[in-house]
Parts: C-alpha cells; sequence; structure tokens
C-alpha cells in the first residue's frame, strides 16, 4: 500500500472522503421534500447558461450551414446566392418559428383544457448519467414549480418534477427505472402501478392475472398516488404476459414521444411545501 | 499565479465536461458516453496524484448527481473509487501508451457501472436486471472517445510534447 499514498494523509483523506459519500447516500434525501441547498446551487449555477446554449444552438447551426455554402457558391455569383441564402435562412427560421408556435399552441390548448393550473417550460438539459431518464427545465420555484409536479404535454404523460431550485428543475421521466405511477386500464378498469424500465418503454405490475387486458387499450393515470391528477393519457398496452402467477406483467407504449422533448407543461401542485 | 491557473483551468474542465454531456443528451438522449469519468482518469494519470483524484471525482460526482434524479454521492463514489484504481494501476504500469490507456478507460467504465449498481442494491435496495449489453458498449464507446479525448487534452496541456 505504501507505494501508492504518498503520505499517511493522503489514504485518510480519500477514506473519510469514500466514507462521506456513502453516508451522503444512505441519508437519501427522498425523506423531505426540500431540494438541499448544496443541490439547488449547482442547479442554479448550471441553468442560466444551459438555458443561453441551448437557445443558441439553433442560430449557430444555421450560420454554420450557410458559411459552409458560402464556400461552395461559385466566386461569380456569390453576392447573388449570399441574398438567396439571406432569404432561405430567414425562410428556415421562420418556419422553425411556426413549428414552433405549432407547438406552443398545442400546449396553450391543453393548458386552458386543463382545470388545473400550470406552466409552460423548455427543456434545456438531458441528463448526466447514463443511468437515470430525466431532463433540465428552465422552470423552477419562481413560476411555482414543487416537487411532484406532474409534467405532460399534448400527447400525454412525461413524468413528474424531483428537484427544484429557484429557476430550474429536474424532470423524472416515466421511462425512468425509479419512476412509479398509479395507473388503470380504460376498458377493464384494472388498476397497477406503472413502472420505467430504462427504456421506451414502461411496464404495469399488479393487475391480478383474471383482469382481460386487451392490446391497444388505453392506459390513463388513476390519480392514487396522488401525484398525477386522474385520467391523464400514459400509453397504450402492446403485450400482455399472462402467468400462473397472481399478477400478469403488461408492456406499455408510452404515448408521449420522451426521447423528443422540447416543451413541456407542468402541473402546479394545489398547497404542498 | 502559473498553479493558479492550472488549477482553475482543471475546474473549468471539470465543469465543462459535465455541462457538455447535460447538452449532448439533451439531443441525443441515447448517448453511450461518460465524458465527466474520462476527465476524471484523465487527471488522475496526468497529474499523477490521488489528491486530483479525490477532488474531480467529488466535484464531477456532486455536478452529476445534482443535476439527475438520483441521490447525492453515487457518482461521487463510482469516480473516485475508480480513479483511485487507476491511479494504483499507474503506480504499477505506467499508462501512457495507446493499448495500455484504452484497457484502463474500457475496465475502468465497466468498474464504475459495477459500482454504480452495487450501490443502487446496497443503498436504494434497487434489484433491476443489469443491461450488461449496454454497459458493454458503453465502455468500448467511452475507451475510444477516451483516447481520443486523452489526445486531446495532452495536446492541450503539453503542446511541446
Amino acid at each position: 500500500m505504501k507505494q501508492f499514498f504518498k503520505s499517511r494523509i493522503e489514504l485518510i483523506l480519500l477514506i473519510s472522503v469514500l466514507v462521506g459519500h456513502l453516508v451522503l447516500l444512505s441519508a437519501k434525501m427522498g425523506q423531505s421534500q426540500e431540494t438541499p441547498l448544496l443541490r439547488s446551487w449547482s442547479m442554479e449555477a448550471a441553468a442560466p447558461f444551459l438555458k443561453r446554449v441551448v437557445g443558441s444552438i439553433t442560430s449557430v447551426s444555421d450560420i454554420w450551414n450557410h458559411y459552409i455554402d458560402l464556400r461552395q457558391t461559385d466566386e461569380e455569383n456569390r453576392t447573388l446566392k449570399a441574398k438567396v441564402e439571406q432569404y432561405r435562412r430567414a425562410l428556415t427560421a421562420y418556419e422553425e418559428k411556426i413549428k414552433e408556435i405549432g407547438r406552443v399552441d398545442v400546449l396553450v390548448q391543453l393548458e386552458t383544457s386543463l382545470a388545473l393550473p400550470s406552466v409552460r417550460a423548455n427543456v434545456i438539459g438531458g441528463d448526466p448519467t447514463q443511468w437515470y431518464h430525466s431532463r433540465i427545465l428552465d422552470k423552477g420555484l419562481d413560476s411555482g414549480i414543487r416537487r411532484d409536479s406532474p409534467v405532460i404535454n399534448a400527447d400525454g404523460v412525461v413524468g413528474r418534477i424531483v428537484q427544484v431550485s429557484r429557476r430550474s428543475s429536474v424532470l423524472q421521466l416515466i421511462t425512468d427505472v425509479d419512476s412509479g405511477a398509479g395507473v388503470l386500464l380504460e376498458g377493464s378498469r384494472a388498476q397497477g402501478v406503472l413502472k420505467g424500465a430504462g427504456k421506451p418503454e414502461a411496464y404495469i405490475e399488479y393487475v391480478g392475472s383474471n383482469e382481460k387486458v386487451v392490446v391497444g387499450e388505453k392506459v390513463l393515470t388513476s390519480g392514487l398516488d396522488q401525484i398525477y391528477p386522474k385520467g391523464l393519457l400514459v400509453g397504450y398496452v402492446v403485450r400482455t404476459s399472462p402467468t400462473k402467477q397472481i399478477f400478469q406483467k403488461i408492456e406499455v407504449a408510452v404515448s408521449a414521444n420522451v426521447l423528443k422533448l422540447e416543451e413541456v407543461l407542468v402541473l402546479k401542485k394545489e398547497s404542498s411545501s | 499565479m502559473g498553479n493558479f491557473l492550472r488549477s482553475s483551468a482543471v475546474v473549468i474542465i471539470i465543469v465543462s465536461t459535465v455541462v457538455l454531456q447535460v447538452l449532448l443528451t439533451r439531443y441525443f438522449p441515447r448517448l453511450l458516453l461518460d465524458l465527466p469519468l474520462i476527465s476524471v482518469l484523465y487527471l488522475t494519470i496526468s497529474k499523477e496524484s490521488l489528491l486530483w483524484t479525490i477532488f474531480s471525482g467529488t466535484a464531477v460526482g456532486f455536478l452529476q448527481d445534482s443535476l439527475s434524479p438520483g441521490p447525492l454521492g453515487m457518482n461521487g463514489f463510482a469516480k473516485i473509487s475508480v480513479g483511485c484504481l487507476a491511479y494504483m494501476a499507474n503506480c504499477i504500469i505506467a499508462i501512457d501508451r495507446v493499448a495500455t490507456r484504452w484497457g484502463m478507460l474500457f475496465v475502468s467504465s465497466l468498474l464504475a457501472a459495477f459500482t454504480f449498481l452495487m450501490l443502487r442494491v446496497l443503498f436504494l435496495d434497487r434489484h433491476e436486471t443489469m443491461d450488461g449489453s449496454r454497459i458493454l458498449l458503453s465502455a468500448l464507446v467511452n475507451a475510444c472517445a477516451g483516447l481520443l479525448l486523452f489526445y486531446l487534452f495532452d495536446k492541450i496541456s503539453r503542446p511541446d510534447e
């Protein structure tokens, strides 16, 4: 061991830092509804930067494409082509804007159709690890978002807020391995728990083997978990695995395209914290 | 002053790998690359000091955990442990050739994954099935991308060599 550590202090420091991590880990902030201060600071520091970078990536890519095109143009037609390119850029920007307005419009319609107060938020980051399915949103406590606030989009349930700071929040997708939601099947009215598997599909557990579940059946939130309001679309049954055991396993195709999220609607919790 | 600048550069590298990882997964959610792990391993090998491993592993792990749904401490523990093993390996055989670097990155990536999963079982009581092929593929991607990044970092920090 002596050859690895230059002094005893290094070894002591290593052991204490590792033990410190384990203590932190065993404290599992899940017991508290508040996001720890250090975590909140990190999120606060990262969010404005991410927001700016994501906002400018589209325009930067436009400029880059424009530059490449200019290099390829013939010298004689440079001015003319530049002008055409300029118009094309403007058109692309308008088209992108129209698409964005379309997406926002759908969210606005959804917002007005819901009885619950909600906040529109943009996705500004993905998960920094390879282990979770989560997204970073550009809205936080200042916009009325709280921990456990449900998140939806026009296609259905997306997930819930698990960490929140003043101006950003972490959204746990419904497909995350640690995610769970109370659901019911529209036709059979059987209730179960939808669990993520770290894949685009999710699974319903605790549905009795005697329940008749039809492929293609709608899966809705049951409201029993006290996180998601009752009746929101989650997805559709794609496969059932009848077993001789008490419960059957049901595979669900999540209706929201969680891999391509851009804007979402966060439903405000009524009072909570 | 030189030391201060170098240390500041290291802090910037650490923070930027996490931020870059967050931005990349925003656009490519299925990305298998672990940039923060690669940066910790590079600092471990290049600085040849355990203190750098502890510092960078803690900082990177804390930042990653802060921006993800998981509990604080998971990534920090995994990265320090793996970094420490890489440091010990570097004391025995100098990890400065392409093959040894590739091997170290590959094994470290696998170990980081196993440490993370082990912590989930021990501390969170989560017994999900392990996606072996994904872990293996991720280790391959990290090893190959890590080689390129190590070369790039070498060029930046030691331009004369």
